[in-house]
């Protein structure tokens, strides 16, 4: 068996079982996500109600994999716009070098000394809440560390003997850069891009739950823990579904991106 | 000496850097907070008065040196949700938090630091493939969720400690240190789980090194190995991301105050932020990141005292 | 002639590549060392003379094996003893020094509790402040001048050659009965190698230790060692006493190897090297390795190993040429 193949195994299947219910919430969910009913409320896990139901009597398998969706498509455009930002970044800092790759790298390194929390929340606080501020905020979290990571990979193949080569016929930088030496930096980026997906669910779950997240009425699993929180006592399925399929991810993320560096970098 | 002092100075201008950043990111891009404060609907005389409360009507550089200079003075401003000023709202709230950063902190190495030695230990065994699995376990629990949890099952369940009822150290210490084990808990166990994968990869990076090879060619025995070659090495080579696990800690701790109910910085931090309490949470913004650029600054120091590599090829 | 030591008999060490093929590194050698001697092994990286003295020591990386052979020293048979006996007889009756003096101290300890640690485990019956006075006296003994101080270092405030002192200190306070030495010179200055070969040789002769001296390069062997093997790609190809090896080579890849040392009347001409490379442990193997760089190939070289010939008294090569 090739390395990193278990841990392929057990990251497609559970990141496979979330996307697959993300998806099927698009087309089909058992009960409409919002509709509230007096005479369900708080009802433990059924056939009719898989995950139970909450204080409001809403369906929390409808809104669990309903707010699947939201968080995968947060995290998804966060780390989709990060990595087009951070890759230009990276590349030109890397392969230019000189006074361009220190004003570029002084400034990353200014925003990284903020954890990634402030940063988020500085974010939110000056944007007013909004569709996209949590992508922004999450964005701008991420940007450093890619950055970093573009501009090492640059540097590695930029001394390379056959980018030299490349330059002694007469090659154009900017097609030396895109052609030869970014999807280079494929692999690395690629367990970046992972890791990443897995930091942004967690960091979109933990601004929801603190309420500066995806806002209402839209389901996240975030804001469903923290509405959880005042009935763990009676109803735990309603902590228990969102928190669950949080660990799947996470789980099943990192188990991907540990396969990727076992097999392609180590 | 000369690495202190260009250590000094690096540290002196990241903090004027992140000053200078925060001022930036709430007061030019924002546009006009006063307005932002009281929304669009409030009258513009008010607005004005607002304005000139905040000094917000001055130009930028006069408001950015006033700031400073309020900062250094020990005038961090004056918070608008509870018209006082923030300093006294901190003074409160900094044992607080500073309590259950120290206890995690302790939790994280108590239990980081043995259990990292035992999976190099237990390496190409099924010992290590449990651990592993426990590891991943503990990375992939969102902290806020562990408190859910630990609230449901020790706090209303078991009656181990009441949920939501803080108990200030002042008044019962034995109280506020059996509270505050479970958020403290709940911080550390993911920075565990992150600790006991850099002490066994340090373990293990140096397991290979030319010097073990030596000490097994003088027939030092496995465990001697372990703990008399190996581990003083792995501990040198994993202090430098101490700074980094307390800047985790310190982050984390921002969602479990809220999450516990406790009075700390965080949870005063989240307030602000929800409040729009623009001179609060710029404080506290500002506050928080120096606070961790000095805790990496000492680690750095630290690094130079028990490295001898370090330490003395910095006096030649 | 000599008591014998240590017996290695048709050793053969395989070596797991990362696709999980075998391929053999070392393949059939047999010789023995001889008490008082310093026994030389020549051959270019990659002919498995460092494999064999790391098996010699259990200190082989995990993709080593012993597919077949002994190693016979005194009562024991080192390639099959228990761990608990393989770390009562490393350091105590046989140590090892390595190329690398840099690396291979311990940088977190210091020189005299390092020195020092092989008396702490196996003579169990001194105290540390014994213990101490006899490093001291090692350390002044191996020509350090301030032993005291040194005792008090940490590794990276020593010299290369200083470090390796340091080794050689280690490696002998138990007084093993052999000492291995793998390419102790090749990682420092002339002088500093002068001196530490100097140092060598006054350990076999006034200690009575024994060495085994791996090297690639024939001019060091020729200053230190009584005898030598020369090995090409797992094979033992010509051994003998160093004289008689320098003066009469009788395998090509010997003369080829002793034509490459450059000398004083060859100053100006071009440096003279053997044609070809070494084979790779990947490439198919000729029965006799050195057939495809060797100028004088005849058909039977690529059909059989040839047989031991005792060309002279104790000088013993492998070729077809003197069947």
């Amino acid at each position: 068996m090739k390395k990193g193949t278990i841990e392929f195994r057990i990251g497609f299947i559970l990141t496979g079982i979330i996307l697959f219910l993300a998806i099927l919430s698009v087309f089909y969910t058992p009960y409409d996500i919002n509709a509230m009913d007096k005479t369900a409320r708080q009802l433990a896990p059924s056939l009719q109600h898989l995950f139970g139901t909450d204080n409001y009597g809403r369906d929390i398998f409808s809104r669990a994999i309903t707010g699947s969706r939201f968080t995968l498509l947060v995290a998804l455009s966060t780390v989709g716009s990060c990595t087009v930002i951070a890759s230009a970044l990276g590349l030109i800092s890397g392969y230019l070098g000189g006074p361009v790759d220190e004003i570029i790298m002084r400034l990353i390194d200014a925003v990284s000394s903020f954890p990634d929390i402030l940063i988020a929340l500085i974010v939110v606080t000056i944007l007013s809440y909004g569709k996209y501020t949590i992508v922004i905020a999450l964005c701008v979290t991420f940007v450093p560390s890619f950055t970093r990571i573009v501009r090492t990979a640059t540097l590695q193949f930029k001394n390379a003997e056959f980018v030299r080569n490349l330059r002694v016929f007469g090659v154009s930088d900017l097609r030396i850069l895109l052609v030869h030496i970014f999807p280079n930096t494929f692999p690395l980026l690629l367990s970046t891009i992972v890791i990443g997906l897995s930091n942004a669910i967690l960091a979109e779950a933990a601004m929801s739950y603190l309420g500066l997240g995806i806002q209402p009425p839209t389901p996240s699993w975030g804001r469903m823990l923290q509405e959880s929180q005042a009935i763990i006592y009676n109803a735990p399925w309603a902590a228990i579904a969102p928190g669950i399929m949080i660990v799947m991810t996470i789980m099943g993320l990192n188990s991907i991106g540990e396969g990727i560096r076992k097999r392609y970098l180590a | 000496m000369k690495y202190f002092i260009r250590k000094f100075l690096i540290l002196i201008l990241t903090v004027f850097l992140i000053s200078l950043m925060t001022f930036v990111a709430f007061h030019v891009i924002p546009g006009d907070p006063a307005r932002l404060i009281l929304g669009t609907s409030a009258s513009e005389e008010a607005v004005e008065a607002l304005r000139e409360k905040l000094g917000t009507n001055m130009p930028l550089t006069v408001q950015y040196r006033n700031w400073i200079s309020g900062f250094l003075r020990g005038d961090f401003g004056t918070s608008i949700k509870y018209r006082m000023p923030v300093a006294s709202l901190m003074h409160d709230r900094i044992p607080v938090t500073t309590l259950l950063g120290v206890m995690s902190l302790v939790l994280i190495l108590l239990i980081g630091i043995p259990l990292g030695i035992f999976s190099a230990r237990v390496r190409n065994t099924p010992g290590e493939h449990v651990l592993n699995f426990i590891n991943i376990l503990g990375i992939s629990f969102p902290n806020f969720f562990l408190s859910i949890i630990f609230i449901w099952i020790f706090g209303l369940t078991l009656h181990w400690f009441t949920p939501g009822r803080y108990i200030s150290f002042d008044r019962d210490w034995a109280g506020c240190l059996r509270f505050m084990f479970w958020p403290a808990l709940s911080v550390a166990i993911p920075q565990t789980a992150v600790l006991v994968k850099y002490v066994r990869t340090a373990m293990l990076e140096q397991l290979r090194e030319d010097y073990v090879r030596t000490a097994r060619g003088k027939g030092v025995g496995e465990t001697a190995i372990l703990y008399v070659h190996v581990f003083k090495n792995a501990i040198v080579a994993v202090v430098p991301l101490i700074g980094m696990i307390i800047a985790s800690v310190l982050s984390g701790s921002i969602i479990i105050e809220q999450v516990y109910g406790i009075p700390g910085i965080g949870k005063l931090l989240i307030s602000s932020v929800t409040s729009r309490d623009f001179p609060l949470t710029q404080t506290l913004v500002v506050y928080i990141a120096v606070i961790i650029v000095v805790i990496n600054f000492l680690v750095d120091i630290v690094i130079q005292i028990i490295d001898p590599r370090i330490r003395l090829s910095d006096r030649s | 002639m000599k008591e014998t030591l240590l017996n290695v008999k048709h050793l053969t060490l395989g070596v797991t590549e990362r696709d999980g093929s075998v391929n053999k590194a070392v393949d059939d050698i047999s010789f023995e060392v001889r008490k008082g001697e310093i026994l030389g092994i020549v051959g270019e990286s990659g002919c498995g003379k460092s494999l064999t003295v790391m098996t010699l020591m259990g200190l082989m990386k995990d993709d080593v094996f012993v597919m077949d052979g002994q190693i016979l020293f005194g009562q024991d048979d080192l390639v099959r003893v228990t761990p608990e006996r393989r770390r009562q007889i490393n350091g105590n009756e046989l140590s090892i020094i390595y190329q690398e003096p840099m690396t291979s101290l311990n940088p977190l300890i210091k020189i005299g509790r390092q020195v020092g640690e092989p008396l702490r485990l196996h003579r169990k019956d001194l105290s540390d402040a014994e213990i101490d006075r006899m490093v001291l006296e090692l350390l002044t003994e191996v020509g350090i001048q301030n032993p005291g101080q040194i005792m008090k270092s940490y590794p990276h405030q020593l010299s290369g050659g200083m470090r390796q002192r340091v080794m050689i200190a280690m490696a002998s306070i138990c007084r093993p009965r052999i000492l291995v030495a793998d390419e102790p010179t090749t990682a420092l200055d002339v002088t500093t190698q002068a001196h530490v070969l100097s140092l060598l040789k006054r350990v076999n002769e006034e200690f009575g230790t024994t060495i085994l001296f791996i090297s690639h390069d024939l001019g060091v062997i020729n200053r230190i060692c009584d005898r030598v093997l020369i090995m090409y790609a797992g094979k033992i190809v010509e051994r003998g006493r160093t004289r008689d090896i320098l003066n009469h080579p009788a395998h090509q890849y010997t003369k080829g190897l002793i034509r490459s040392i450059p000398t004083r009347d060859q100053k100006g001409k071009d440096l003279i090297c053997i044609p070809g490379r070494v084979p790779s442990t990947m490439d198919p193997r000729e029965p006799c390795p050195f057939a495809p760089r060797c100028g004088h190939t005849m058909e039977v070289c690529r059909q059989t190993f040839p047989e031991c010939r005792e060309l002279a008294k104790d000088h013993i090569v492998y070729c077809h040429m003197f069947d």
